[in-house]
This record gives C-alpha cells, sequence and structure tokens, in this order.
C-alpha cells in the first residue's frame, strides 16, 4: 500500500512529535539537544573521510580479534585480502546517519543528566518551541538521506522536503523563532537573577 | 589567499569572545541595533542605490575610482560603512542595553554565547554579503568571486540580508520580513523591560 504524504505534512508531524518532547522535557535541555544537533550535523556532513577510514580501521582490529588476534599458541592470526566495512557511497551515506543520531542521541542524555530539576511553565512552552526547531533541524539532516528517492512504501516526496528546509522562507522563521526564543529565556533568566541579587 | 568563510568564522568567533566579556544584556542591546539597520537596508537599500548612481552620475565620486578595479567599489564601501558604523554605536556605551543582571553560570555562558554568534552572524555576514554583491571590491583582500570554494557559495543564500531580509509575503503585504519580525520581539521586550 501506498502512502502519499505531503512534504509539509512531514515537517509538521516531525515537528510537533519532537515539540511534545521539548514540552516534557524543558528549555534547557532542549537547548543543549539543539547544540548537539549542531555538532553532530558537523560532523557527519564534514568528516564522512575521517569516519570512514576509522570505522574501517577498527573493523579490521575487531576481524583480527575474532580470528584468534595475537596468541601464543597460533601466533598472528592470518586476515588476508578483506573488503572494507564502509565502501560505497551508499554505506557513507548510511555511517553519516548513524554517526549523526547517536551524537544527538548522547546529547539527549547529556541534557537530562545535566539538568535535573523540573521545567516551570515558560520553560515547558520554550522547551516545545524549541523541541520543534530540532525536530526540523534532524529532519532536515535524516530525510533526504533516509528518502533519496520515492521508492518506499511510505511516498515521500524529499526533494521537495529538501527544497523546503533550504535558504527560504521557512527556514528564515525558524532561524528567526529560535533566536526569539533565545532571547526570551535569557531575558526571562536575567531577571531571575535580578530578583536574587536584589 | 585566505578563503573568504574562514574570515567569516573567526570573526563570528571574536564576537562569541567580545560576547562572554560584555555579558548577554549589553550583546542584546547589539543585537537590536543590528536588526534595526539591517531592516533599514534591506527594506530601504533601493533608495540609497539611487542615491548612489545619482552622485556617480552628476561625476562626483566616480573620479576617485580607478577604471582597473573590479566590481562596484562606491556601493560596497558604502553599505560596510553603514553597517560599520551601526555596530561601533551599538558596541559604544549602553544606549540600548537591556537592564538586570545577566544570567550566570553554564547558562548564562550559553546563552551569551549564543547571542554572540548571532550578533557575529548579522555583522560580519552583512559585510560578506555586499562584499559579494557588489563583486570583491577591495583589491587588499585578495578575493574573485569565481575562486569562491564550494562552501562559500552554499553560504551565500544564508547571509543575514538575503535570508533574513526576504519577503515572506510577496503581493500581499510589503515588508514582511523575518527581520521585522525580529525587531518586533526586540524592540517590545526592550519596552516592557
Amino acid at each position: 500500500m501506498i502512502i502519499n504524504i505531503g512534504d509539509q505534512q512531514v515537517i509538521l508531524f516531525l515537528a510537533t512529535v519532537f515539540a511534545a518532547i521539548g514540552l516534557w522535557r524543558g528549555v534547557k535541555r532542549e537547548l543543549i539537544v539543539l547544540s548537539g544537533i549542531a555538532v553532530a550535523g558537523l560532523l557527519a556532513s564534514t568528516q564522512v573521510e575521517f569516519l570512514t577510514t576509522w570505522v574501517n580501521r577498527f573493523y579490521k582490529i575487531a576481524l583480527f580479534v575474532v580470528k584468534g588476534g595475537l596468541s601464543e599458541e597460533l601466533g598472528s592470526a592470518q586476515l588476508g585480502p578483506m573488503t572494507p566495512l564502509v565502501e560505497s557511497g551508499d554505506d557513507k551515506k548510511w555511517l553519516a546517519v548513524i554517526t549523526f543520531s547517536i551524537v544527538v542521541v548522547f546529547f539527549y542524555l547529556l541534557g537530562q543528566g545535566l539538568s535535573k530539576s523540573s521545567p516551570s511553565g515558560l520553560e515547558k512552552v520554550l522547551g516545545a518551541l524549541v523541541g520543534a526547531v530540532n525536530g526540523f533541524s534532524i529532519n532536515r539532516f535524516v530525510l533526504p538521506r533516509v528518502f533519496p528517492t520515492e521508492r518506499t512504501h511510505v511516498a515521500i516526496s524529499s526533494g521537495q522536503v529538501s527544497e523546503k528546509l533550504t535558504a527560504g522562507p521557512i527556514f528564515a522563521l525558524i532561524l528567526v523563532g529560535l533566536i526569539g526564543i533565545l532571547i526570551v529565556y535569557g531575558v526571562r533568566a536575567s531577571s531571575r537573577a535580578s530578583k536574587k541579587s536584589s | 589567499m585566505i578563503p573568504i568563510e574562514v574570515y567569516f568564522f573567526t570573526a563570528v568567533f571574536i564576537f562569541v569572545l567580545i560576547a562572554l566579556v560584555r555579558g548577554f544584556l549589553k550583546e542584546l542591546g547589539v543585537t537590536t541595533i543590528m536588526v534595526v539597520a539591517l531592516f533599514l537596508l534591506s527594506q530601504f537599500g533601493s533608495i540609497l542605490d539611487a542615491t548612489i548612481q545619482k552622485a556617480m552620475t552628476v561625476g562626483v565620486v566616480q573620479s576617485v575610482v580607478p577604471e582597473s578595479v573590479q566590481g562596484d567599489p562606491i556601493r560596497a564601501m558604502v553599505y560596510i560603512l553603514f553597517i560599520i558604523f551601526a555596530a561601533f554605536i551599538s558596541y559604544h556605551g549602553e544606549t540600548l542595553a537591556f537592564t538586570g543582571n545577566p544570567p550566570k553560570g553554564g547558562e548564562g555562558i550559553f546563552l551569551t554565547a549564543m547571542i554572540g554568534s548571532a550578533n557575529g552572524y548579522l555583522i560580519a555576514g552583512s559585510i560578506w554579503y555586499y562584499l559579494h554583491d557588489y563583486g570583491y571590491p577591495f583589491a587588499f583582500m585578495n578575493l574573485k568571486a569565481e575562486d569562491l570554494s564550494k562552501l562559500a557559495e552554499n553560504m551565500i543564500p544564508y547571509l543575514p540580508i538575503p535570508l533574513l531580509g526576504q519577503e515572506l509575503m510577496e503581493g500581499v503585504v510589503p515588508g514582511q520580513t523575518p527581520l521585522l519580525y525580529l525587531m518586533v520581539i526586540l524592540v517590545l521586550l526592550r519596552v516592557i523591560r
């Protein structure tokens, strides 16, 4: 069965899911995730070749260990010619997606660990907004890589999604929204500091 | 030749360091002035352009520029000087700085670094945009549009003027740009506090 999902519905759905997570977690944790998404995006889009080299090296080491490694009885294990784990463009694309996901999940957990206090009402609302931005950013990185063409049962027009997420009005409004959230949150945190000091 | 994106990221990094020294609330004053300045440029740039054109046709300005110079140095200089002037005004004194104590601790450092990078993006990004728009006319910078890296070319649509100065409801409500919304948020917050 083919379900046709429009580009705006995909963006809206994912942004809503992440906004709900943000509402529950609060703005502090979501801001940590936001910085994590920036790091993950940079790492997964510019350092794929570097990551490929190291993943293949560790894969070779693991194979060497599985085949006996360096033991007194057997001597050195012989690996012989082997195919690298990550070789083709498709492999590298998935490596980028996996690296991105691991770093983002790490920052989600880091946010949970660093900010123990339960969020207040405004923090929850701001968290929902930053959460929506996080959903959008994750969507922007993952969707065009996971759905490069309309070939799956869920037919998502990834080309249009990518277009929507480039330097168009939606991206500009999201950037403005994010700066607005940071400003409101910062001003609110400043007011708190002001009250404490008086 | 140093790629222009290296200049840009270095400038943003310096703005982050300056922000960390000055504090969140003072930086917010800078953001307010810069957003207003960029909004004015994006809305009334055509009037400024026409004025420069008029001055050039009269022959007041053109005689100063040698013919060998690439691009349009006069327009580039006018726009860049305007941005530098706005940045100077916003960093000098505490004219529009928000009142209160800035947030402290890790949270404060994070927020200040973010607002500092936003200011760096607004200032350095706008200067880059006008350099690009007028053909990198300053020889001492040793920059040419055709020598830009792929990364730099991809970054140009994301610079402040083309990204935040674009019309959102073209032909429906004129002047509706993301910069306008940002300006309204900042001015409202300033008034409320």
